[in-house]
């Protein structure tokens, strides 16, 4: 059955070595493994053959040209302060793009592009490792994506937004973008990855995103959902970090039918600094499973996470965080806290904190946990005259607030609340 | 104003009240005294519209309308304020956040304009001075952090902002130091006026030095056991509850 799912990925040519042995390699991994299964731990709760099902079709390169520049318009957040690598259906639409002019030492494209490509090339596929069937299908099948490449001391003067934009109308479609961020010593920039679309038949994002910072470097990475109830999502970001490097995470949430995000941060060299914040506000029928790992393999690293949910109606969230830490990572400092608010008794959550220490000197929490909102303050606040409603909706305000004000490309924050407050109007 | 009428209620089928009467009118401060345990919490919480009692007879009518049919909004639109015995901390709601909200709905339901912003900063300006409130205070999440005579302090200067007909203020007096507790009284004096009228709920007799009451009631086991002027609390004072609980077994 693995190899009839090989069959069926359509044959991107892409000449370059390194990558024909990582396409290999992934191809190797799919026949043995396929696609996750809930008989394995970190998918106990993902029904991964609901989303395998369909009769998915791969969207060929041109989908890149099928929408035009005022059809991208009526999407949110297309008019930032920022620079845009856009890409319908998996493929880059140089015309919904806007990049930079070139300049020495800073590199931002698709993968499509062969001369990128060939920059890309030594980097691909070297931080995410083949840990599951949907990272190997990616590897061996990507349709196109981003890189961005940061030379020594190069900071980027804008935000680079990569949109990914879905359009299925005519059939059930399988995305699989790859993108790879590479900032080099001492540089800087801050991404952003949007999902969103428009989709009346199933459509499978399979998505993997490698993001190297090295020694000093300082990266800000935000990861906005705001896909459509007809989407399947299935997410690696996968973060390798060196001496002293800084990246900041945001994983929010707020749309898809089904999500999988794994977030993963390897960090390789002392005084790591890495910060993960995620939000997701679930209604509906929306299953969201957040999977977080990081490894502290290096002494004297910081990690600090904070993820929030809102659950409401029949929706289901998952949790799971892991930290380890390794014997040699003394002096490590690791927080963990997932908060979730169910708003229906019909309402799922499931979390699990999964801390692994094997060094002696550490400072490492983690706390967990599921309620309902807080009926004090909601009694108080209507005691000064504010209906329920209000005094709900002011609360669910404050509280996605606290991860979304967190944001570092401030431009988002504004919009982004109020995508959250209609999310809980009624 | 406001009467209550044989009022009895229960909380998981024990009875709390047992028959409780009082009238208040404009313009009057009563003060409602007992020790602990005697009824003095579920009153006020019945007063604000907290469900988890169950009234099982009696009546309470304000301004002319059954309160106990009025949900919480309601009863603060209608002109009810009351200031918490123990504050509420609301994580990343701060007091101008959500005060701004009340006031326009009160004022809707009073049939007057909602407040610009400007209008709103002015009014809580002039209102700051009487609690001595500090503007970064409102600014932060709602009595997290804040010390127990700013939680207070917080309480009076909304209930200047809302500008409440009848005011019921449960325990304000409670862990307050005597600085804090002058501070709060002199908002309440200075919000005193002929149409308001102002319930305080209190254990001791200290906070009745700096707000003076025309009536003082003592309630016990459920019950308005004594009713009497300022010089009732006095006694009280000088003989404790002791002297209210030996009347009581003696009746008995």
């Amino acid at each position: 059955m693995n190899n009839a799912i090989i069959a069926q990925d359509p044959d991107i040519q892409r000449s370059l070595a390194p990558l024909q042995t990582k396409r290999e390699e992934a191809k190797a991994y799919f026949e043995k493994h396929g696609y996750p299964h809930s008989k394995l731990e970190d998918w106990k709760y993902v029904p991964v053959h609901r989303i395998i099902a369909p009769a998915y079709e791969n969207p060929a390169p041109d989908a890149g040209g099928s929408v035009d520049r005022d059809a991208f318009a009526a999407y949110p957040l297309t008019s930032l302060d920022a620079w845009y690598l856009v890409f319908v259906n998996g493929w880059f639409s140089a015309e919904l793009s806007q990049v930079p002019s070139p300049e020495e030492g800073i590199l931002i494209g698709a993968l499509s592009d062969e001369q990128v490509l060939a920059q890309a090339a030594p980097y691909l596929g070297n931080v995410a490792t083949l840990e599951s069937g949907f990272v190997a299908s990616n590897t061996m099948g990507f349709t196109d994506g981003a890189f961005i490449h940061t030379a020594a001391g190069k900071t980027l003067d804008k935000p680079v937004v990569v949109y990914h934009l879905t359009v299925a109308h005519d059939a059930p479609l399988k995305i699989r973008p790859r993108n790879l961020f590479v900032a080099e010593s001492n540089s800087s920039f801050k991404v952003v990855e949007i999902f969103a679309g428009d989709a009346s038949r199933e459509a499978l994002t399979n998505m993997v995103t490698e993001l190297k910072a090295e020694q000093d470097a300082v990266v800000d990475y935000t990861k906005l959902q705001l896909e459509t109830g007809s989407n399947f999502h299935v997410g690696y970001t996968e973060i390798e970090q060196h001496k002293n490097a800084s990246v900041d995470t945001h994983i929010i949430s707020l749309d898809g039918a089904f999500v999988r995000n794994n977030l993963h941060f390897r960090l390789m060299d002392k005084q790591c600094r890495s910060i993960m914040n995620g939000l997701y506000l679930l209604s509906g029928n929306q299953f969201l499973d957040n999977h977080t790992r990081v490894n502290h393999n290096s002494p004297e690293c910081y990690s600090d996470q904070l993820y929030k949910g809102i659950i409401n109606e029949q929706a289901t969230a998952v949790f799971n965080g892991k930290i380890f830490v390794e014997k040699d990572a003394q002096k490590t400092n690791a927080y963990q806290r997932n908060i979730n608010i169910l708003l229906s008794d019909e309402a799922t959550v499931n979390t699990k904190p999964q801390l692994e220490i094997f060094a002696d000197d550490v400072r490492c929490t983690h706390g967990a946990t599921s309620g309902h909102l807080d009926e004090e303050a909601v009694f108080y606040l209507r005691s000064r005259g504010l209906s329920e409603k209000d005094a709900k909706r002011m609360l669910l305000r404050a509280y996605s607030e606290e991860v979304i004000g967190k944001l570092q490309v401030e431009e988002l924050i504004a919009p982004l609340m109020k995508i959250a407050a209609e999310k809980f109007k009624d | 104003m406001l009467t209550i009428k044989d009022l009895k209620a229960s909380i998981e089928g024990k009875e709390i009240l047992k028959g409780i009467s009082l009238e208040v009118r404009p313009g009057e401060v009563h003060a409602i005294m007992g020790p602990n345990g005697s009824g003095k919490s579920t009153l006020s919480a019945i007063l604000a519209g907290r469900e988890e009692f169950e009234v099982t007879s009696g009546s309470v009518t304000y301004q002319g309308q059954d309160l106990l049919e009025m949900a919480p909004e309601d009863r603060a639109r209608a002109g009810i304020f009351l200031a918490f015995q123990y504050p509420v901390e609301i994580p990343g709601v701060s007091t101008t956040n959500f005060l701004k909200t009340a006031v326009n709905e009160l004022r809707k339901a009073r049939g007057q304009e909602p407040l610009d912003a400007v209008q709103f900063l002015k009014l809580m300006k002039e209102k700051m001075k009487l609690v001595e409130m500090n503007q970064s205070l409102l600014s932060r999440s709602l009595n997290e952090g804040f010390s127990g005579g700013e939680k207070k302090r917080n309480e009076i200067f909304q209930m200047a902002m809302l500008e409440p007909n009848l005011s019921i203020l449960d325990e304000t007096d409670s862990g307050l130091d005597i600085d804090a507790l002058r501070l709060v009284a002199s908002g309440v004096n200075q919000l005193r006026s002929k149409d308001n009228a102002c319930i305080l709920i209190t254990h001791y007799q200290r906070l009745l030095e700096y707000i003076v009451p025309d009536y003082v009631h003592v309630l016990y086991n459920g019950k308005i056991v004594k009713s009497g002027d300022k010089n009732l609390a006095l006694e009280l004072e000088a003989k404790g509850y002791d002297w209210i609980k030996e009347e009581e077994k003696v009746e008995a």
